[in-house]
Order: structure tokens, then sequence, then C-alpha cells
């Protein structure tokens, strides 16, 4: 078991450092598909660190080492999902994304702030994302759901039913 | 194997619990009361492992992972990185911006929003946007930041400026928004 979490940790922490150099190299567009990539390349790695941590693992499918190979890869595959988790809290976080911006300015005022910080850039921006990722369309000056944003919203819909939740827009 | 299997039931009991909690409390902030359910969700955890037999009534006796106390500790890590990932995505999918742009352009059915009826839908009464209307405010009363009323510079607090130096940090370390940069 101690090396199942071992081969998770090493192989994780090797994988991510991999992707974050490779990123510095040559940044991919769609970073969560990179990360993907990454991730499902670095599994043959776990099971080949497993078995060179302990070689009974290779020889004998006992229960034993299959154990160790199974918390491998369940731990192995949650600390990928924490590092495209630590990504997006700094890619799309609108909150952090002014702290920093005021850090950058050096105490602006409400004004410059309105013109760096533009609420409509910003919708823009995200709308582009959505397009790019084929979840809108634009036709004729007017932003409609293709049928994979369709499905989506509504199960979104009925999440926020479930759990009682506000849109951005409803809230305040 | 007997911490992951009782660390997926706990999950499972996390997301109903979330569910029933919020429908009878009606929450202003998930993100909070999904992590106070966490702490007792644990606790449950590693009651229902000391309480269970080694085997769980089911397991054959070469699948007990040992030492024991290290299948528990390793079982409510499981739990506790699921738990991180499930309120992450439901953050992401139930209040994230993007979804609410989806929502408001699927409450219009086939007629679909422009730009400038989606930007005018988050223009509080008083006309002012989101940002200046209530995220910046919401920065202030958490005390991240300060405004002065006089001159109506923004200065960021102690925790503010730690907190703007990490993001600042982690968007270069991780090439946050590169791409962008690079069209």
């Amino acid at each position: 078991m101690i090396r199942g979490i071992s081969t998770a940790l090493i192989v994780g922490a090797i994988g991510i450092v991999i992707h974050i150099v490779l990123m510095f190299v040559r940044p991919a567009k769609n970073r969560l598909r990179s990360m993907a990539i990454c991730y499902i390349l670095s599994l043959p790695f776990v099971y080949l660190v497993c078995c060179w941590l302990s070689p009974q693992a290779s020889t004998a499918f006992s229960a034993a080492p299959l154990l160790g190979l199974i918390h491998a890869y369940v731990l192995h595959l949650l600390i990928f999902f924490l590092y495209a988790e630590f990504f997006y809290a700094f890619d799309r976080a609108v909150t952090l994304q002014l702290l920093v911006e005021i850090l950058k300015q050096d105490d602006p005022t409400s004004e410059q702030l309105k013109e760096t910080c533009s609420f409509e850039e910003l919708i823009q921006e995200r709308l582009k994302v959505l397009e790019s990722n084929n979840f809108i369309v634009q036709r004729e000056g007017r932003w409609r759901l293709k049928v994979k944003g369709a499905f989506f919203a509504r199960t979104m819909k009925i999440s926020s039913f479930l759990f009682r939740t506000q849109s951005q827009r409803e809230r305040n | 194997m007997k911490g992951l299997i009782l660390s997926c039931a706990t999950l499972l009991f996390l997301v109903i619990l979330t569910i029933v909690s919020a429908q009878i409390l009606r929450p202003k902030q998930h993100a909070k009361l999904f992590f106070m359910l966490c702490i007792p969700c644990a606790a449950l955890y590693f009651l229902a492992y000391e309480l269970t037999p080694a085997t769980l009534g089911f397991l054959p006796l070469p699948w007990q992972a040992k030492p024991s106390r290290l299948d528990a500790i390793f079982g409510c890590v499981v739990f506790l990185l699921n738990s991180l990932t499930y309120i992450n995505l439901f953050g992401a999918l139930n209040t994230g911006f993007s979804t609410s742009l989806m929502l408001d352009i699927l409450q219009t059915g086939k007629d679909g929003m422009t730009t400038e009826q989606i930007v005018a839908g988050y223009a509080g009464d008083d006309g002012i946007d989101k940002i200046h209307g209530w995220r910046l405010p919401g920065l202030e009363r958490s005390g991240y930041l300060r405004k002065n009323g006089a001159t109506g510079i923004y200065r960021l607090t102690a925790k503010g400026f730690i907190v703007a130096h990490l993001s600042s940090f982690f968007k270069i370390l991780l090439r946050v928004n590169v791409e962008s940069e690079d069209k």
C-alpha cells in the first residue's frame, strides 16, 4: 500500500512538472485537453514505477500487489484532478483577477479599474471561450446555444433546482 | 480496499446531504456549507471504519490493505480529495460565470441574445455592473481591500496583498492566459 501511494506521488509530481515545463515551451490552446493527454501518457509509468518499487507486482497478480496498483491509480487520478482544479482556480476566478489587477496598477481609482477590468470585455472573452468550445454560436449578431450547450444548460437548470442555486445574474 | 470503499460511500452520503441541506437551508454561499458538511462526513467515515468488520462482510481476506491505520487515513484523504473535486465542480457548473451566460441564452429560446443584451442583464438597478457594484464591495467586506471614500482609490490590505501576490505567482508559473497573449 505504501508503495502504491509512493508511486502515485512520484508519477503525479513528475507528470505535473513535465506539463508545466511543456506549457513554457509550447503553451496549449486547450489546457484541459493537454492535461488529459499528459495524464493518459503517464498511466503506463504508474505500472512501471509500481513494479520497480515492488518487484512481485510484475510477476504475480495476487491480491496484495494488485491492491497497491489500485491505490496508485486512484491517487494518481486524484492528483491530476487537483492540478486541473488548481489551474482553473487561477484561470477563471474573476475575484483573483481583480486583486492581481489592483496589485499591478498600484492603488488604482475606480475609474482606472473600470477601464482595465471592463465588464463588457470580460463577457466578450467568456463568450469567445464558449464559442471556441462549441457551446454557443453567433449568427446575425445573436448568440445561440449549440446542441452541446443546450444539453449542458438544461442539465445545469436541473442541478440549480436541486441545489437551490442562483446564477451570477440573479445574485446580488 | 475497505478504506476506498468506505470513502466512496461517504462521498455519496455527502452528495445526498448537500442536496438535502441546500433544499432546507437555501444558503447564499453553498461552498461554505459544503466545506462545513465535509467535517462531520469525515468523522462519520472514521466511525464507520472502526465499527465495520475488516472484510466489510464481502471482501476476501487478501484484499485487506495493511497496515489498517494507513488504509483508514488513505480512505479519508481520497474522500477529502473527492469532496474538493465535487465542490469545485459544483461551483464551476452551478454558480460559474460561463454557466450563467449559457442559462441566460437558454431562457431566450431560439431568439438568442446579443452581447449588449447579455451585458445589460448583469447591471444592477443603479446601472453599475457586477464587478464594480458587487465583486469589489464583496472584497472590501471580506477584508481584502479598502476604498478611500474621498479619492475613490482602492488599496490592498495585508491579506489582499498576500493573496494577490500568490495569485500573480501561480498565474505566471501555470502560464495562465498565456495562449491569449500569443494570439
